[in-house]
């Protein structure tokens, strides 16, 4: 279960932004997909949740633990919440090796060099998305496509409670997306670690959303069961207009 | 003129200015960090203070060092009882190196810390780890370059030391006095030769620092690419096409 209620206001660059979500979600059905524009406040958060953004008032609850508790002080720093977040141009450690970078949430202080059991493990987990040969690359040196297969490997092998993906296909070219997205939702399923979206693609939450959260200017409305919802509408892209405009009605209130 | 007499300014010159760049590279690096990034009146205000050295005349700066390090200075009187003075000692000098050193190494490795993408340093937090895990880990070494730019020249700067050290430590033949110190006493002693001599040595010293500091930063950049030209022999993708273009021009 993820309970979300957050308040922010950002106040940059002349215009403010205000974000203002309130929301439960379960997990253990499936995907959770955030959609809207970019502006409308996913980022902001998915950045609140895994603890890199504190928002100002509110409360963010997960599988019963409290994460953030405005009322109560509560603000459990980003490195205690066990959450795998996988940037969304993969901000993969461009000094340290593809294995350096899959094992550096347990390697403590042998950065570079990870201890004799970790470096296997590290190597079964690249074996597993078919990159250990990989292993001794930087980052620099290898495909988009790889990429996002190691940063994947990086943000499993912490071990997370949640696995979070900011726009995970949109530094890829389209032609690798669609397979990507099948191998993606397949390596999730097989980790068994519940999974949190954010996207703009309507592709995207086609192939993954079991619930939806659509964004809209700050604001967000919560569809449990996307396929319900999917229902009656010709395509995608139809059923996420209409969910749009309802979200943006939603926001005039 | 003897051979001790040249021997003994060089050697103290050095040891000097590799003591204070040892103590301002820690300091400096340390406030650096923990500076960087952050907005606010305090951190504004503490910023300026540590870049104050490099604008004030390096007498001011001695001036101040005495009213705080002098025998009946706020310091001073407590280190006295310890049975320490700083003045006139060559420790005096290292102290006023330190000073004068320290917002070359402050100002450069604070820039190269925050030129570093703080979206690495937010995937670390998320992976669990802490703020110095993620500065030794992470930040230090994404920003070598430019720390080690700025240790080089607080190395070189310290090596020239001369308005604060002498207010401090003085200008003792063989116990404070630096190449500085020595060429401005022998060129007043109507010395040429000696003075000639000494500025010989500084300036060869000072350029073989600058040009072994520029060759260890190529050595390390070629070797970086050779591994990329190598990874290109070894594999036939495209993409590693495109990894040994981009870095040609850094070679």
């Amino acid at each position: 279960m993820l309970e979300m209620r957050l308040f922010l206001e950002l106040a940059g660059g002349g215009s403010a932004f205000c974000l203002d979500v309130d929301y439960a979600l379960s997990l253990r059905q499936g995907p959770v997909v955030l959609f809207g524009a970019s502006g409308s406040g996913k980022s902001l958060t998915l950045q609140c949740l895994a603890g890199l953004v504190r928002p100002e008032v509110g409360r963010i609850r997960l599988q019963g633990d409290v994460l953030f508790d405005s009322s109560q002080n509560i603000w459990l720093p980003a490195r205690e919440r066990r959450l795998g977040y996988m940037f969304q141009d993969y901000a993969l450690f461009p000094h340290l090796s593809v294995l350096a970078n899959v094992a550096y949430a347990r390697s403590g202080g042998r950065v570079r060099r990870p201890e004799p059991g970790l470096r296997e493990e590290a190597l079964r987990s690249l074996e597993r998305l078919g990159i250990a040969h990989l292993a001794e690359r930087k980052p620099g040196e290898i495909s988009g496509g790889q990429r996002q297969r190691v940063a994947l490997a990086r943000a499993l092998f912490s071990r997370p409670r949640l696995l979070l993906l900011d726009e995970p296909f949109s530094a890829l070219d389209p032609l690798l997306r669609d397979r990507l997205r099948g191998e993606l939702a397949e390596r999730v399923r097989e980790a068994g670690i519940p999974l949190l979206m954010i996207t703009h693609d309507p592709l995207d939450v086609e192939a993954f959303a079991s619930s939806l959260v659509v964004y809209a200017g700050g604001r967000a409305q919560v569809f449990t069961e996307y396929a319900a919802a999917r229902r009656g509408f010709a395509d995608t892209r139809a059923c996420l207009t209409a969910l749009l405009a309802r979200a943006g009605e939603h926001q005039e209130w | 003129m003897n051979e001790f007499s040249l021997l003994s300014p060089l050697l103290l010159s050095l040891r000097v200015a590799a003591l204070a760049t040892l103590f301002s590279s820690l300091g400096a690096l340390l406030l650096a960090w923990k500076l960087s990034r952050r907005r606010g009146a305090l951190p504004a205000v503490l910023d300026a203070f540590c870049a104050l050295p490099l604008v004030l005349p390096p007498t001011v700066v001695g001036y101040y060092l005495i009213l705080l390090l002098g025998r009946r200075g706020v310091l001073g009187q407590w280190l006295a009882e310890a049975g320490i003075s700083l003045i006139f000692s060559w420790q005096g000098a290292v102290v006023a190196a330190t000073v004068v050193v320290f917002p070359l190494i402050y100002k450069s490795a604070r820039a190269a810390l925050e030129q570093v993408d703080s979206r690495l340093e937010n995937a670390a937090r998320t992976l669990g780890a802490g703020e110095w895990r993620i500065f030794l880990t992470i930040s230090l070494p994404l920003a070598w370059r430019g720390i080690f730019a700025g240790i080089m020249l607080a190395f070189a700067r310290g090596m020239g030391e001369f308005g604060a050290t002498l207010m401090l430590a003085g200008n003792i033949p063989g116990r404070t006095q630096t190449l500085a110190l020595a060429i401005y006493d022998a060129f007043q002693a109507g010395n040429d030769a000696r003075a000639t001599l000494l500025v010989l040595v500084t300036s060869g010293l000072c350029m073989g620092l600058l040009a072994g500091a520029e060759l260890l930063v190529r050595l390390r950049r070629r070797r970086g690419a050779a591994r990329s030209v190598r990874v290109l022999r070894t594999t036939d993708g495209v993409r590693q096409g495109g990894v040994l273009r981009q870095r040609r021009p850094a070679c």
